[in-house]
């Protein structure tokens, strides 16, 4: 047998160790060679990709595998390592991989500045490798808490990556705001995973699947909180309502960045999550409910935010938030190929309008301000071009990706929830179209401004992603359709059962909604039909509202303020008197008094000594004697 | 003694030849640091003819040794047990031997005669886990205990003259405990084989017998005193302290390591061969509860005063003691569907955890205290500036003695207080939790004396190669056994299978 024979499955944990050693290596020598770290680290994400197609190729031959090692033994649970390569795993480690490559041969021009490489070169690397191996070993997990591991991980990462330039003190301010607000979720995620393992006593995830769907496996109101505490862990990394605040913020990170990590793929590690868990909320409806109805309205919230930001990447941002509302909405409707495939094509596609992005910015000295640019598709032609491609995929228009992927979650929301569900969802697209056609029309279209003068295109390296990219944003919509009798569309093929189905009368309406809400957009931005200005000033407490994002920062700053160290006030004098005056320094002092008694037994003489043990001996005998009696 | 004998006792007697053979060189070498190669290399011999023995277990009567007591009895055996140990004795030896290689200028003469002895102590060590009967189980401990008194006095000056006398004298207290308790124990079954006092015993007690369980119990009662010298379980610690102090610190970590080690080979063996009769190892697994829960209280209560680095790790195996007899009372009889092996796998589990973090804790200090001259954890101060790998390493060790994760520390930790729950020794398994938050704060201490306080002196304190080869080592194992003890678990739990079988 030949090497290329036996790569199969049996290899995919091979995916993140790469990454992971790559870590190890680029740590401690980031400083002295930076560049040799970028090469290792891209070198391992590469390595990583192609294996990816060997795993592919074995998962099609020979069916999903599973492959686990204990790791450890207490009393009678034994916890394992193990990680479970199926079609939901490996379309995640395809477009974990892709990106993170992608991304991170982008960097190398984006850290360098007219020549000049950014000082924390070799550290960006290194912190790219360690995200990429959470972020692999996170879907490859096939226990929760190894996912868990995984997940911290990931958020760590994140953490590292948002506040790569700590110097800036708002960029250290994000990266805080970040890790804190999805530690909450993962709180909620943590107690979750706890309860299930009382319920099942085992953390493995498709035993717990397996035992949840016994008659009498787990109590339905355990495994209603259970799942829901879970869920709110996947709100707060997939950045749902109200968890998002922490994801506009996180734009203070280096843009490549944003690409892989708040496009991409740790955002989608709550949709993953919840997809990977699926089974279990399909016997929790109440919770699978809770799912789709988060979904929504934070699919719908987030589009008007993302309608009046006037920062480039924060219209992003909320672009995402409002995509990830969509694929959890998907969930919510039992469609998990459906959300998975959205997943995917909104990853590529978001991949590429946040790379898109930093190449304008590159090319602009940092500029973010909407309004600063405009006419950029002749200064930045493949940039520019690339860029209409990634916002009409978004957009949903046909044929490009996100139209396929948005159009089949639409009809799982219409066969399995209320139609109050497909009504709202449908306004949400038009707001899509609508958004993504106001940053293509004032960046890329109309008159030159005097600030994008001296822009130009960005080298090779960083076009040739965007190109690569907008290629698969262009292209990745089509695996939708069954081509052959084994291949049941993209969303059969990943759940493994179902068939390409089509309604006609929705898919005509979401495109024609899509094209209106892109027409709104010319009407508005480009011709000056309609004035947004005016409209502005007429609407102004609506336009206020919004601006603000609709004052839930300032809420949330409030109930910090005023409730949250109110309390903690209180809650501080009284652990200063009661707990630590009279408990922890109270007991400390005792030990402290005690050791001093203690200490005298020590005293360094020979007869106390063997008085002592003659004393023990005695004093043993005694016990001996108490036990037995 | 036939040729398949030698070839069963082959590792101890490498470990006695190579000990020669250092003697030997030391008369015809100038350059001193060659001894410290011939050691470490020759180590090679023991630990490879101990791993040839453990592929060749197949037949248990062939791996038995016997002696001629005018009645032909089993004395020595090979086991999966005794090799568990011996790894781990010849490995702790090779550890000590390489943090000792620059330890050795202090002494102005004599360095082959200070690694010789220190083998000749494992030696005696490494037939203490083979033996099954009670002479030669007290001729191996007083094999251990003379080079121990020699190295402790090592130094010739008045603290480590002080040491050496009282581990002798206090040495031979408890050697007359220990005698007196087997001659007891003899009397009752007219046997010293391990196994015929197990058979002989459960006759005895279940009948009622001549005198009474008690005069018998009381000869139990002294074994375990005479061991617990040997362990420095409270109350026959006191030892401990003094000599530690005193002691050559490669002494000291020899001490607390392989003769901790030896010493609970020797207790596994008597108490899970000899009293295994269930109605009486009950009542033993009692008394090693009550030892544990005071041993860890009174070691970690009075660590927190210690000034002295080495007395305060003194203090802290003491402490460790306390927790390693907690899986000496996990007896699997007290409950009826217990793992039978969760308790001995523990314990042998948590020695090795524990010679590992111990040895990297005691390599750093000397790496450092032998530069500055000072055992004072005062002296410490800013350390981390000073020797940034070497204060890393102690201050990961200290978090591993603690118990707190990703060390192996923490995985023996769990693992031990998870045989206290499973054998219905709560309250022993929370008395261990409260006494490792009270161990953080002398441990976290010296942490904080290397990270926080400004150093006194500049000047970076370096080390030599055989120094940090030690220190990296037990570094990387504390660290590996953290992340994924199965291993060392597993290769426990087969070794200890022979005592419940």
């Amino acid at each position: 047998m030949s090497l290329t024979d036996s790569l199969g499955t049996n290899w995919a944990w091979v995916i993140p160790a790469l990454c992971a050693s790559a870590f190890f290596i680029i740590f401690p020598i980031r400083r002295l060679v930076p560049r040799i770290g970028a090469a290792v680290s891209i070198l391992a994400i590469l390595l990583g990709f192609a294996l990816f197609w060997f795993v592919l190729v074995g998962l099609l031959s020979d069916g999903p595998g599973a492959y686990s090692i204990n790791w450890l033994t207490v009393g009678d649970t034994t916890l394992k390592w193990g990680v479970v390569v199926d079609r939901l795993s490996v379309t995640m480690l395809g477009l974990v991989t892709f990106v993170a490559l992608l991304v991170q041969v982008y960097s190398l021009a984006y850290l360098t500045h007219h020549g000049e490489r950014d000082p924390g070169f070799g550290r960006y690397f290194a912190f790219h490798s360690l995200f990429a191996a959470a972020m692999l070993t996170l879907v490859l997990a096939d226990n929760l808490l190894f996912l868990y591991i995984a997940w911290e991980l990931v958020g760590l990462g994140s953490y590292l990556l948002i506040g790569f330039w700590h110097e800036r003190r708002s960029a250290a301010e994000a990266a805080k705001k970040a890790f804190v607000t999805t530690r909450i979720g993962d709180v909620g995620l943590f107690i979750g995973i706890i309860m299930l393992f009382k319920a099942t006593g085992t953390f493995d995830i498709s035993t717990i699947i397996h035992v949840a769907s016994q008659p009498d496996g787990i109590n339905q109101a355990t495994l209603n909180i259970s799942v829901f505490l879970i869920f709110l862990g996947a709100m707060g990394k997939s950045a749902q309502f109200p968890f998002h605040v922490w994801l506009p913020d996180a734009m203070e990170g280096p843009t490549p960045v944003s690409a892989l990590i708040h496009a991409a793929t740790m955002v989608a590690a709550g949709v993953y999550l919840v997809a990977r868990l699926l089974p279990l909320y399909e016997l929790a409806p109440t919770v699978l409910l809770i799912v789709a109805s988060v979904g929504l309205f934070t699919f719908i919230f987030a589009g008007t935010l993302a309608l009046v930001m006037t920062d480039i990447k924060r219209v992003l941002a909320y672009s995402t938030i409002s995509h990830l509302g969509l694929m959890m909405l998907a969930l919510g409707a039992g469609g998990l190929g459906a959300a998975i495939f959205h997943l995917v094509a909104h990853g590529v596609s978001k991949a590429l309008l946040f790379l898109g992005a930093g190449s304008v910015m590159h090319a602009m000295n940092d500029e973010t301000d909407m309004w600063k640019m405009g006419g950029l598709r002749r200064r930045l032609p493949i940039t520019g071009w690339t860029f209409v491609i990634g916002a009409a995929s978004l957009a949903g228009i046909i044929p490009l990706a996100g139209f396929f992927s948005k159009d089949e979650i639409l009809l799982h929301v219409l066969d399995h929830l209320n139609p109050v569900f497909i009504v709202l969802a449908l306004l949400g697209v038009v707001l899509s179209a609508l958004y993504m056609a106001r940053i293509v029309l004032v960046v890329f279209f109309g008159p030159p401004k005097i600030e994008n003068e001296s822009a130009h295109e960005s080298p090779l390296v960083m076009t040739l992603p965007l190109i690569l990219l907008a290629f698969f944003a262009a292209t990745v919509g089509f695996l939708a359709f069954n081509y052959t009798n084994d291949y049941p569309g993209f969303g059969g093929f990943l759940e493994g059962h179902g068939e390409f189905k089509l309604t006609i009368w929705l898919t005509v309406a979401s495109l024609a909604l899509a094209v209106g809400g892109v027409t709104l957009g010319w009407m508005t931005y480009r011709s000056g039909t309609i004035s947004h200005r005016r409209l502005a000033e007429r609407y102004a407490w609506i336009h206020k509202l919004v601006i603000n994002k609709y004052y839930l920062d300032d809420a949330i700053q409030w109930t910090i303020d005023k409730l949250v160290l109110t309390f903690g006030g209180f809650v501080g004098v009284f652990d200063r008197v009661v707990i630590n005056d009279t408990g922890a320094d109270g007991s400390a002092y005792t030990v402290w008094l005690s050791a001093m008694k203690v200490r005298l037994v020590q005293t360094g003489r020979f007869y106390n000594y063997g008085m002592l043990m003659a004393g023990g001996v005695v004093g043993l005998a005694l016990v001996w004697w108490i036990v037995q009696t | 003694m036939t040729t398949h004998d030698i070839y069963l006792l082959s590792p101890e007697i490498s470990m006695a030849g190579l000990a020669i053979l250092l003697i030997l060189v030391d008369l015809v070498v100038s350059r001193k640091s060659i001894l410290t190669i011939v050691a470490v290399l020759g180590l090679a011999v023991p630990l490879a003819l101990s791993i040839v023995l453990w592929f060749d277990l197949t037949d248990q009567a062939a791996t038995q040794m016997k002696a001629d007591f005018g009645t032909e009895i089993v004395t020595f055996v090979v086991d999966k047990f005794s090799l568990f140990f011996k790894f781990l004795l010849v490995g702790a030896t090779a550890l000590v031997i390489l943090a000792s290689s620059e330890y050795v200028s202090k002494f102005k003469n004599f360095h082959g005669e200070f690694f010789a002895l220190i083998l000749f102590a494992t030696s005696g060590m490494m037939l203490l886990a083979s033996t099954v009967e009670l002479i030669t189980i007290y001729v191996s401990l007083e094999l251990t205990a003379l080079p121990i008194a020699a190295l402790a006095a090592f130094m010739r000056d008045s603290r480590s003259s002080e040491a050496g006398l009282k581990f002798l004298i206090l040495s031979a207290i408890s050697s007359a405990v220990l005698l007196y308790g087997m001659v007891i124990i003899y009397g009752f079954t007219g046997t010293t084989v391990l196994a015929d006092i197990a058979t002989q015993l459960g006759g005895l007690l279940d009948g009622e017998s001549a005198f009474g369980g008690n005069a018998l119990l009381f000869g139990v009662i002294l074994v375990i005193a005479g061991f617990g010298f040997k362990i420095s379980s409270v109350p026959f610690q006191m030892w401990a302290p003094d000599v530690y102090e005193g002691s050559p610190t490669p002494v000291t970590a020899f001490l607390s390591v392989a003769s901790k080690a030896a010493g609970f080979a020797v207790i596994l063996r008597v108490f899970y061969i000899a009293f295994s009769a269930e109605i009486l190892s009950v009542d033993w697994s009692a008394v090693f509860a009550v030892l544990a829960a005071v041993s860890m209280t009174f070691g970690n209560l009075v660590a927190i005063r210690q000034n002295n680095i080495k007395r305060m790790l003194g203090y802290s195996t003491i402490a460790h003691a306390g927790y390693l007899m907690v899986g000496l009372a996990a007896v699997a009889s007290r409950t009826p569907d217990a793992d039978a092996i969760i308790g001995p796998s523990g314990v042998l589990f948590y020695l090795s955890g524990y010679a590992i973090t111990n040895l990297a804790a005691f390599s750093a200090v000397i790496a450092i205290s032998n530069r500055i001259n000072s055992d004072l954890i005062d002296s410490f101060a800013g350390m981390a500036r000073r020797a940034p790998f070497l204060a890393g390493v102690l201050g990961f060790s200290m978090i591993s003695l603690i118990g707190v994760p990703p060390t192996v520390g923490f995985m023996s930790k769990i693992y031990i207080f998870g045989a206290a729950v499973d054998t219905n020794l709560e309250w022993l398994a929370v008395t261990g939790m409260v006494n490792s938050v009270i161990s953080a704060y002398y441990y976290l201490r010296v942490v904080k004396v290397m990270y926080l306080r400004e150093p006194i002196d500049d000047a970076p304190v370096g080390s030599a190669l055989p120094m940090k080869l030690a220190v990296m080592v037990t570094m990387a194992g504390t660290a590996f056994f953290g992340i994924y003890p199965t291993p060392l678990i597993n290769l426990a739990r087969s070794a200890v299978d022979v005592l419940v079988s």
